[in-house]
């Protein structure tokens, strides 16, 4: 895959893949926008390692999914709370809008958030969960059980305060 | 079932507000360019090494056997070293010291070669950066 090739592809991809990166950090535009510039380098570097150009989006999903824990693990976790979540937003207008959503989805583990995030957001099947998370269906059959409840128990007693 | 609607509700035209799609997608580009560049210019030090151990191998090879030919000439030479009265030489010390000699001085020009060829092989490639590869 040549250079042009590889942009134009990552044009078709960006706005999933970056909105994916968003909610993953929990409204964290900027880390979002290096995770996925990371990304992208990463997956520029192993090229040939893509072996099946139709399923670019998913390779490099899974990337990201990789390059999000190993920089999480390097900085810090990523924790949401009222008051960050205006600023952190890459608007302070998006950031009121999603602000439960971004709060409920820091309270998820890595993986709950990512399972429900690929699943929910993105539409991929469990089988494809498992492949770009490196894990079992089993496992994330269970990550997307754990996740929806927490997901549904913090987003009720937001509701409640 | 009915939690899984909820679920999904939530995410139902989520569409978090984006940096510049333009500015990130030259962003990119200019990595990728930086990326090819630093590739090309690693490929041409790579046949550019290939290419200095070859000639400083056959230069190496030249001198060792141009001494070789020369091997009892040098080993005259050695003998004519005035030594101290109560050493003593064997001729298979001799000849060892001499083939060490020879393997010295091949090992040295081998080792001058590639460094000069390295040097003048590299000049004129510091542009190597606008010649990068393009995709």
């Amino acid at each position: 895959m040549t250079r042009e090739q590889f942009i134009y592809n990552v044009q078709a991809t960006q706005k999933s893949l970056r909105t994916f990166l968003v909610a993953l950090c929990c409204g964290d535009g900027a880390m979002a926008d290096d995770i996925a510039q990371d990304s992208l380098v990463k997956a520029y570097l192993a090229i040939d390692s893509c072996r099946e150009p139709d399923r670019f989006k998913s390779w490099l999903f899974s990337i990201a999914y990789n390059t999000f824990l190993s920089m999480r693990r390097a900085i810090r976790p990523v924790t949401v709370d009222v008051d960050a979540a205006s600023y952190v937003a890459t608007e302070a207008t998006d950031g009121f809008r999603y602000q439960e959503l971004y709060m409920a989805l820091s309270q998820l583990s890595a993986k709950e958030r990512a399972s429900i995030l690929l699943y929910y957001l993105e539409g991929y099947s469990i089988k494809e969960v498992a492949r770009l998370t490196q894990s079992t269906e089993a496992a994330v059959k269970q990550h997307l059980s754990r996740g929806r409840n927490h997901l549904r128990q913090i987003l009720t007693s937001q509701k409640t305060l | 079932m009915e939690q899984d609607q909820e679920i999904r509700k939530l995410f139902d035209g989520f569409e978090p507000t984006l940096s510049d799609t333009d500015e990130f997608i030259k962003q990119i580009e200019d990595d990728l360019k930086a990326i090819d560049r630093v590739k090309s210019y690693n490929i041409l030090i790579n046949r550019r090494n290939r290419r200095s151990v070859v000639v400083a191998s056959i230069v190496g090879f030249a001198v060792g056997a141009l001494f070789a030919i020369f091997y009892p000439s040098v080993l005259e030479s050695i003998s004519h070293i005035d030594l101290d009265s109560n050493v003593t030489v064997t001729d298979y010390a001799e000849s060892i010291i001499g083939w060490l000699i020879i393997a010295g001085i091949s090992l040295i020009s081998a080792i001058a070669t590639y460094d000069l060829s390295r040097v003048s092989i590299g000049a004129g490639t510091e542009d190597v950066g606008a010649d990068a590869h393009e995709g």
